[in-house]
């Protein structure tokens, strides 16, 4: 809540992020690629066309189904083919009821091949537990070495259980890169100066200079109801997985979850807020969170914290039609959930683990394959805006409406820094958020994640607690004095059990690593 | 002329009374009909004029955006409402059939198995396999995924319709059965001629209720089918609706400026879902009405 607000299924939107404009489909270049790099084995036994060479079945989630969906799979499997001697089926399911639809086919032991798995749909660690998922430790850096080599070993580390990896991690936005975005309007009248700001103290007397120039219904720092505006708990390096009520120290090189209100830094940052409410940045009282959208596209508010990933500002042009400026604040880190929210995993039941691997290490380093299975076939779903800078649009004629193969979701296929610009004002912006990602330093537990089933009750009747006093993390309620009726509620509301059960799981993890 | 005055005043108070007879009515029905209008006027309305100023009966920034936004790809609209009114008319057709027969058999006195076969349809009330072991034989053993049957077969018949339509069958007068065998009539023109024609009422409500469920049904598409041919329209509306929620969360980080219509869609997703099913109201309110007129057996 009022902490790390950033939940997986939020990380996994933002590495969306690539359909920029106008969503934009790519597809494979006119030349079938060569297989690159694959090992040379399997050239040694190209199989004959159409004769019976393994059928990789994949499900992935779509966001609706495209028509052309079978052309795009007829393209890949003339590069698989040779490449990998294996072809695709692909099987999109529609997100609505893709958990369902996977948790089902599991159950009844279906076989298939390639899948698509997270935390936040088809849960990675559920099928772990239930043997759905192959062990791929050791095929994976044999059968993909340049794929495997592609992402540093702390960041195998975050997907692994026990020590073994059961998934292929799709590289896409890890960090958080936390920080205030303003309409630039606002901004430039009132002086602010990038230089000059290294934390978000520093952006008080802009604040007030708002305050005292705009009417009173722009806020100085954009709020909702449901706790938008406050600071993440990355900002003051902690990780509360989500939770809340508790946190660790991502400083701490062995850290143990401890309550919020044990947190000095938890602690101090909520009576930062409230000063900021008490001199009247929030306004006087949050939006609804329905209404946020509204506001930020009509410029009623001159600063909110939120993930500033580079391009950021051509997103935020694209979606309110004014201009931006936006700085990261916070030090970044890779955690555990970040990581694991976009991966494909291979089912045991697959008819070539080996087809598999290999397909692995095509899609995530072959461009042209990638971005057929992204966007489309070139010159039918899309063209060429500026081929030297691969920047793509869509030809004549196709809209968001009558796109027959426009699945935007590149996150979810593979290697997202492989992806085509959508958007010119984006070029780059790959480049920066791979560095970004290399940059952040492993979160000192990465690799652990919390099983939240033997705390199911309990973690519902907190989270009813914690939304009662979610404006809390926006300074609306007076901190010093609700704090002590808050920690009581939450305590009486299990959250030592939620506490007791976080540590004894990751004293388990760390006893296991 | 004088005999006006009585009559006259006789005259307006049965008009008063039934003036407001009618505006009692009328009121009742209003308030019936006044949610749905509501749902057709928020259907045609731009979601920033319901986010801003709620429901109200004349659509506020009329546009047609919503229905322009489920309709985009007519040709599968109307192939998924054809899908929904086959799957319906076949499905309540052959579950009626099939129910009733079953119904009529553990009725019959004379029958020897009644209490095993009426104890087994009772046990399935109680007890089922589940989830995923129906998911198994279905996909896997019967291999009706993808295909239209999937949409019926596993509902043909309900149990506790069953015994819904066997006490139906147990009310009928054994003479008038017996009789009828008497006179040298065989068991299915028994079945046919003499219980179905006096039983509409009952079929006619199971009719119904197995109507409604079919034309209903998004859950058995959600497990059994991914090939957008046999999409019924529900399932199509509530994947559409559903997807739109992502594709709106997705399209903010992605900075692409669409809005969906998210309420118009969802209000437009009701009128749309619920259009044909309304006839088969008055078509099957007929059938009670008969069915009551039916006389029974004379003393």
């Amino acid at each position: 809540m009022f902490g790390n607000r950033v939940f997986s299924r939020r990380s996994v939107l933002q590495a969306g992020a690539v359909a920029v404009g106008a969503g934009v489909l790519a597809a494979c270049a006119p030349t079938p690629a060569p297989a690159p790099a694959t090992g040379a084995a399997e050239q040694a036994t190209p199989p004959p066309a159409g004769g019976a060479v393994p059928q990789l079945i994949y499900y992935y989630g779509t966001r609706q189904m495209f028509k052309d969906t079978p052309l795009v799979q007829e393209e890949m499997n003339k590069i698989l083919r040779p490449a990998i001697g294996a072809e695709i089926q692909l099987n999109p399911i529609e997100f609505a009821a893709f958990n369902d639809k996977m948790q089902l086919k599991n159950a009844a032991g279906e076989k298939y091949d390639l899948v698509f798995t997270s935390n936040w749909t088809n849960n990675y660690y559920d099928n772990v537990r239930n043997g759905i998922l192959l062990d791929i430790t050791d095929l994976l850096p044999q059968l993909a070495p340049q794929y495997w080599s592609q992402i540093k070993p702390g960041v195998w580390a975050a997907a692994m259980v026990k020590g073994r990896l059961y998934a292929a991690i799709n590289q896409q936005t890890w960090t958080y890169n936390f920080g205030p975005r303003c309409p630039k309007m606002y901004a430039d009248k009132y002086g602010l100066d990038w230089s000059k700001i290294n934390k978000l103290e520093d952006m008080e007397p802009y604040w007030e200079a708002v305050k005292k120039g705009e009417p009173a219904d722009v806020k100085p720092i954009g709020c909702d109801d449901r706790g938008s505006g406050g600071v993440w708990s990355i900002y003051y390096r902690a990780d509360d997985l989500g939770l809340g009520i508790a946190m660790y120290d991502l400083e701490d090189e062995d850290p143990e979850f401890v309550f919020v209100w044990d947190f000095p830094r938890w602690v101090e940052t909520m009576r930062m807020v409230r000063r900021w409410n008490e001199a009247g940045y929030y306004g006087k009282e949050p939006w609804p969170a329905s209404e946020f959208a509204a506001k930020e596209r009509a410029g009623k508010y001159a600063s909110h914290f939120h993930n500033n990933k580079p391009g950021i500002e051509a997103e935020m042009k694209a979606m309110t039609g004014f201009e931006w400026t936006a700085k990261i604040l916070a030090k970044n880190y890779l955690l555990t959930n970040s990581i694991i929210a976009t991966m494909t995993g291979v089912n045991k039941k697959t008819s070539s683990a080996e087809a598999c691997m290999k397909y692995f290490e095509l899609i995530n380093t072959d461009k042209v394959l990638y971005n057929l299975l992204c966007y489309g076939i070139e010159g039918k779903h899309w063209v060429w805006v500026d081929k030297e800078k691969e920047v793509i649009g869509w030809p004549e004629g196709l809209t968001a409406e009558n796109h027959p193969y426009n699945p935007n979701t590149d996150w979810q296929f593979g290697n997202q820094f492989n992806a085509y610009y959508t958007d010119p004002s984006k070029v780059g912006a790959w480049e920066a958020t791979r560095k970004l990602n290399e940059e952040a330093p492993p979160s000192p537990v990465i690799g652990f994640s919390f099983d939240r089933e033997p705390v199911k009750t309990e973690l519902a009747q907190v989270k009813a607690v914690t939304d009662e006093y979610i404006t809390m993390g926006i300074g609306f309620l007076d901190f010093d004095k609700v704090l002590p009726e808050y920690r009581d509620r939450i305590l009486s509301a299990g959250g030592d059990k939620i506490l007791a059960e976080v540590n004894r799981q990751l004293q388990e993890w760390k006893a296991s690593r | 002329m004088g005999k006006r005055r009585g009559p006259s005043k006789y005259r307006l108070m049965r008009l008063l009374s039934s003036a407001a007879i009618n505006l009692a009515l009328g009121t009742i029905a209003a308030v019936c009909l006044i949610p749905f209008w509501v749902v057709i006027a928020a259907s045609f309305s731009s979601e920033r004029a319901l986010v801003e100023s709620g429901y109200s009966l004349v659509p506020r920034g009329f546009n047609t955006l919503a229905y322009r936004y489920l309709l985009v790809d007519s040709a599968q609209v109307l192939r998924s409402y054809g899908v929904s009114v086959t799957v319906t008319l076949v499905g309540t057709a052959l579950g009626l059939f099939v129910m009733a027969l079953l119904a009529y058999a553990i009725s019959r006195r004379t029958f020897k198995l009644r209490r095993a076969l009426a104890f087994y349809v009772f046990f399935t009330m109680l007890f089922s396999g589940g989830l995923v072991p129906s998911y198994i034989l279905i996909t896997q053993y019967l291999r009706l995924r993808d295909t239209l049957w999937v949409l019926f077969v596993p509902h043909l018949v309900i149990p506790g319709w069953v015994l819904i339509l066997r006490t139906y069958f147990l009310d009928l007068p054994e003479e008038l059965l017996e009789a009828a065998r008497i006179d040298g009539c065989g068991e299915w023109r028994m079945f046919f001629q003499i219980v179905v024609p006096l039983s509409t009422p009952g079929l006619a409500t199971i009719g119904l209720f197995a109507m409604l469920m079919f034309w209903n049904d998004w859950f058995t598409p959600l497990l059994y089918i991914e090939d957008q041919r046999f999409y019924p329209i529900q399932y199509l509306l509530y994947t559409i609706v559903n997807n739109m929620d992502f594709l709106d969360r997705l399209s903010q980080q992605a900075g692409i400026r669409v809005e969906p219509p998210r309420i118009p869609a969802r209000m437009a997703m009701v009128v749309l879902a619920i259009g044909p099913i309304l006839l088969a109201y008055p078509f099957v309110q007929r059938y009670f009405i008969q069915g009551i007129r039916v006389g029974s057996l004379k003393g």
